[in-house]
């Protein structure tokens, strides 16, 4: 259409549109009519409308057959090429990124998938986000994730990397084909979630979990694969990245909102996916229609079960169990990220609650939520007390749901819910609502509260027995064991009297039996935490071994027996059980394993095999903090752990750091007058005693053993713990009649817990032998420290540093009274023992150079003497 | 016991906002690409269901990108806009790239005719250089009209969508519409007679 210009094409235009909507008979006419003559015009109005009529442009025809152009051929033409050392044998798959081949290796065999990264011209962009999968993938090595194997640049610039090949099916297509019980699913789930979970804890996150992207093997092995889109969470990004990137990948039904409307992802957004994969294998289906929903994400999918036909599953899933496979599913995929599951684990935990017939966490997570919700709208308004009365709701949502769980009749069940919702509700009311928690939320109030409650409900002896567990359970959280000692012992006797016990009936036994146990070791009732321990775990191996759930909760049965032993001064029988209980669980991080590591540091702590439980231990300190996050207890549990060990290779200035990062989290969780707090703020007194600290150290010992007395009375370790540090701190100011009073008192109630068959006797008789030597009565002290010697003998044995350190301590009193020939074995020994566990700088093993030097001095052994000055002086 | 501190990743912003622009157009492009290979593997499925409207892309892009700070203050139609040309852009390029390939004669050409639905038309590289041209010739005589073409083949703006963005009515939108499709046609056959 040459010599057109805009006017012309204006006036073609013109004629054009009245032509083509004039009626069809009179087309003609009018076209003549208007062209007048001008026949270049009605030419090139015809052919325009001839085009209009046959209605097949390419516009016509959509963008769809010209998007074909962006196909081109290289990649089919790629069958049968040479890359490096593989030869491309077919197409596996294509995705956004890149194409994936199936290829073999023709030097040393085998099959692998390699993948190039299509169209690398295209944008830097793409380049980068391929060469980021490589890498993603070459810091994950885990068996639930393709492995990368090597990497390199075509010639014509194309990247490509090689992979592990896995021969499998995409995650639904293998359950169709496969299907099973609910629990052969939640398992193959929970496989999924350990993969993505590796991931997390390298700080990668897929953002692109969807059945095409998990293989399952015909011997059920779960691979995931594609982290194209993956982001490590370690580098930091600028904004237009971190909102696009996980733009292209958008398998809508399967991604999350924060990554639909280009929010911050984070580790929830994986296990966003991740409940859509598991609402897919309970249903068939998917939760969100996408051609009904369009854009819309905000709507809640509709509950499992509601979707999932009756012969979904081999075996019949009962309604309880799909009550929890709704909570479980919907709260990973919450729409809004604080009420998801945080992490995967949380996931892991409560899949795992539901194999085991336990309750989930979930449910405590909600209302902990509704809770939280009203945290945040009165921030001003919170106190000490408002964390107590969340850790309180989340206890009693947790039981809560224990209730509900043992409950088959669903009459029975409403009437109970309402009645636990009421006993909730009574907790929470009173107050002014917008000016925050008031004195009516006091722990105090809300526990006398409960109390009342628990003794309103004698119709109903199963629910009398829950509630007073829950009660009993905060009273423990709330550091007053003996009230807890109080209601729990209550809710065990009526759970003995209960005629018949079904297997979750067996379970609550097990638990409550258990949980006394650990309330009496908390209380130093030794003896009768270990029967009922030991009862617990023989109960619990009782319980028929088809039932999946055993298992765990005999590893937990265990460790908690671990425990006792370890109180009890028992170290080889409590490694033994603790190692055997290790076995029995499930790899990765848990709660569980990480229960069991600490039980276990503990042990080699006490044991003064200091290097392996430093390493135990912050093994814990790893998993817990991916647990729990940076500010728990638990992880405050852990730090202190590490601070003792430091303390006694005698790095005193990394031990207070320990310490004192305990103490602030423990402190912000607890309050400043709980047990625990007062446990860190006397090995913080230690360690600033020995530092020469005495001022602070008094301070903070006298705050701690307050506490402890008034919560556990006289006659407890906790007691004991505090005065013997007061003890030290009297004895280095050399007011040795005040350091014998606190020692004294010490031994008395270490002996009153323990009997005389523990290292603690060997402490305490140790520390009595030095204000002997500080008052310079060398003969008693020499007695004293001959006891300790032999206590220490008989419950750790030779080998071990205290049993070192009574032998130096010994040797100077011997040194003391010129008895060089008796002191020199006694130093020596306790000198090789240190020097094998304790840093150079430790004031016993210096001590013991000094003594060594100035025995060999007194037996005229120059050479011998001069070796340990010498030592001292290479060292200083 | 479970925490009460819930935690949340946050991310560093350290990009400066021209160097954020920058990728979220390269962005765009990767974007488009990515539209335009799903378009086309829904042609070669000849899957019935599939949109052939490049809606997805533009849709969806601005929802993510909109929160850049780039783009943060670029209207949502205008946005789609810059979609669109990316689309065209990029689709362009393919095609260059592919008849170059061609010529280079290293690869096998394969037709995709026999997977296709009845009635879908193969398009090759040069019509879209074609299409491409014959847009630009549009645009010289009525700039509005190649940027309507523009808009709602590339970008998949609906009738109102395009009226409100050259501010015309929907009529004259749609009356631009039909004789723009015609007359490209027209030209793209003589241009590949």
């Amino acid at each position: 259409m040459s010599n057109l210009n805009s006017a012309r094409w204006e006036q073609v235009q013109s004629v054009f549109h009245t032509v083509a909507e004039a009626l069809v008979g009179e087309r003609e006419a009018v076209l003549r009519g208007l062209c007048a003559g001008d026949e270049a015009l009605a030419a090139q109005v015809c052919a325009l409308l001839e085009e209009d009529w046959r209605g097949e442009s390419m516009l016509d025809q959509g963008l769809g057959p010209l998007a074909l152009t962006i196909v081109t051929d290289e990649f089919e033409a790629r069958l049968g090429q040479q890359i490096g050392p593989y030869r491309i044998l077919q197409m596996l798959g294509e995705g956004g990124m890149g194409v994936v081949y199936l290829a073999e290796r023709t030097d040393i065999g085998g099959l692998v998938a390699i993948k190039l990264l299509r169209d690398a011209w295209l944008s830097p962009a793409r380049r980068r986000r391929f060469a980021s999968e490589q890498k993603t993938l070459a810091q994950l090595n885990h068996p639930g994730i393709a492995r990368l194997y090597d990497a390199d640049t075509l010639a014509d610039g194309t990247p490509w990397f090689v992979m592990e090949y896995v021969d499998g099916l995409p995650l639904i297509a293998f359950w169709q084909a496969q299907s099973g019980t609910v629990e052969e699913c939640l398992r193959l789930f929970r496989r999924i979630c350990e993969a993505v979970l590796y991931a997390h804890g390298h700080a990668i996150i897929h953002r692109d979990l969807k059945p095409s992207n998990v293989l399952v093997t015909a011997a059920g092995a779960v691979k995931l694969l594609d982290f194209g889109i993956a982001k490590d969470l370690l580098e930091t990004e600028d904004a237009g990245d971190v909102t696009v990137t996980g733009l292209r990948a958008m398998t809508p039904a399967y991604a999350a909102p924060e990554q639909q409307d280009g929010s911050a992802v984070g580790v929830f957004t994986d296990v966003y996916a991740l409940g859509i994969l598991l609402y897919e294998l309970l249903t068939g289906k998917l939760p969100h229609d996408r051609a009904a929903v369009g854009t819309r994400w905000d709507l809640e999918a509709a509950r499992p079960s509601s979707l999932a036909k009756a012969d979904r599953f081999t075996a019949a899933v009962t309604s309880t169990e799909w009550a929890d496979l709704n909570v479980l599913c919907l709260t990973a995929m919450r729409q809004e990220v604080v009420r998801r599951y945080q992490s995967v684990e949380a996931l892991i935990r409560d899949v795992d609650a539901f194999l085991a017939g336990r309750p989930l966490e979930a449910r405590v997570d909600s209302r902990l939520y509704r809770v939280g919700k009203f945290g945040r709208r009165h921030r001003a308004g919170l106190t000490y007390a408002t964390v107590t009365v969340l850790l309180i709701a989340a206890i009693i949502g947790f039981f809560t749901l224990r209730l509900e769980r043992a409950r088959k009749a669903a009459l029975e069940q409403a009437a109970r819910t309402q009645r636990i919702q009421q006993f909730t509700a009574n907790l929470f009311q009173g107050g002014d609502v917008s000016a925050g928690p008031t004195e009516d939320l006091k722990v105090t109030t809300l526990l006398h509260r409960g109390l009342e409650e628990v003794n309103g409900l004698n119709a109903d002896p199963a629910m009398q027995a829950d509630m007073r567990e829950t009660v009993g359970n905060i009273y423990r959280k709330l550091g007053d064991p003996k009230q807890a000692d109080v209601r729990l012992t209550a809710a065990l006797e009526q759970r003995q009297g209960f005629a018949q016990k079904d297997a979750q009936e067996q379970r609550k036994l097990v638990d409550a039996t258990i949980s006394l146990g650990l309330v009496k070791m908390e209380e130093a009732k030794l003896d009768e935490a270990e029967r009922l321990v030991q009862q617990g775990l023989q109960m619990c191996r009782a319980l028929p071994a088809s039932d999946a759930a055993t298992r765990p909760s005999t590893a937990t049965a265990m460790v908690a027996l671990g425990s006792v032993l370890e109180a009890k001064g028992d170290y080889a029988g409590a490694i033994k059980v603790l190692e055997e209980a290790l076995k029995m669980q499930p790899a990765g991080t848990s709660a569980e394993m990480a229960a069991n590591l600490r039980g276990l540091a503990n042990v080699q702590f006490y044991s003064a095999h200091f290097a392996e439980a430093e390493a135990l231990e912050k093994r814990t300190l790893a998993m817990h903090k991916s647990l729990r996050g940076e500010h728990h207890p638990d992880v405050a549990e852990d730090l202190n752990t590490l601070g003792a060990i430091q303390h006694e290779l005698g790095n005193l200035h990394e031990a207070e750091i320990y310490y004192r990062s305990a103490l602030a989290i423990t402190e912000g969780w607890y309050g400043p007058g709980h047990p625990n707090t007062a446990q860190d703020l006397t090995s913080l007194g230690r360690t600033l005693v020995n530092e020469k600290k005495y001022g602070d150290a008094k301070q903070v010992l006298e705050r701690a053993l307050a506490i402890q007395e008034s919560t556990h009375g006289h006659n407890h370790p906790a007691v004991a713990s505090a005065l013997n540090e007061l003890g030290n701190l009297a004895a280095q100011e050399n007011d040795y009649v005040a350091a014998g009073a606190r020692y004294a008192e010490t031994l008395q109630i270490w002996r009153a817990v323990y009997g005389d068959h523990h290292q603690f006797i060997g402490v305490g008789l140790s520390n009595m032998g030095s204000v002997y030597m500080g008052q310079k009565d060398y003969v008693r002290a020499e007695m004293m420290y001959r006891k300790a010697v032999q206590a220490f003998t008989e419950t750790v044995q030779e080998q071990h540093l205290n049993t070192g350190i009574a032998h130096i301590k010994l040797g100077r009193a011997l040194l003391r009274q010129k008895r060089y020939a008796d002191a020199e074995p006694e130093t020596l020994r306790g000198y090789e023992t240190l020097v094998k566990m304790v840093a150079p700088g430790n004031a016993f093993l210096v001590a013991a150079r000094k003594d060594l030097e100035a025995i060999y001095t007194g037996l005229n052994r120059t050479a011998d003497a001069v070796k340990y000055r010498s030592y001292d002086l290479q060292k200083l | 016991m479970k925490t009460v501190t819930g935690e949340g990743i946050i991310f560093a912003d350290e990009a400066t906002e021209s160097e954020a622009g920058r990728r979220s157009l390269d962005e765009v492009f990767s974007l488009a690409y990515e539209e335009l290979r799903r378009l086309a593997s829904s042609v070669r499925r000849s899957d019935p269901h599939a949109s052939l409207t490049p809606t997805t892309i533009v849709n969806e892009a601005w929802i993510k990108l909109a929160k850049t700070p780039s783009v943060a203050a670029t209207s949502p139609l205008h946005f789609k806009r810059i979609a669109a040309c990316a689309m065209r852009q990029v689709l362009v390029d393919a095609a260059r790239r592919r008849l170059a390939l061609s010529r280079g004669g290293g690869l096998v050409h394969v037709t995709f005719n026999e997977a296709l639905g009845a009635g879908a038309k193969v398009s090759t590289g040069r019509e879209v250089l074609a299409l491409d041209a014959a847009i630009d010739a549009l645009g010289k005589l009525q700039p509005r009209q190649a940027a309507l073409v523009e808009a709602r083949f590339f970008g998949g703006l609906d009738t109102s969508e395009v009226a409100e963005l050259l501010g015309v009515s929907d009529a004259t939108a749609l009356r631009d519409w039909r004789a723009a499709k015609s007359w490209l046609a027209l030209e793209v056959r003589r241009s590949l007679a």
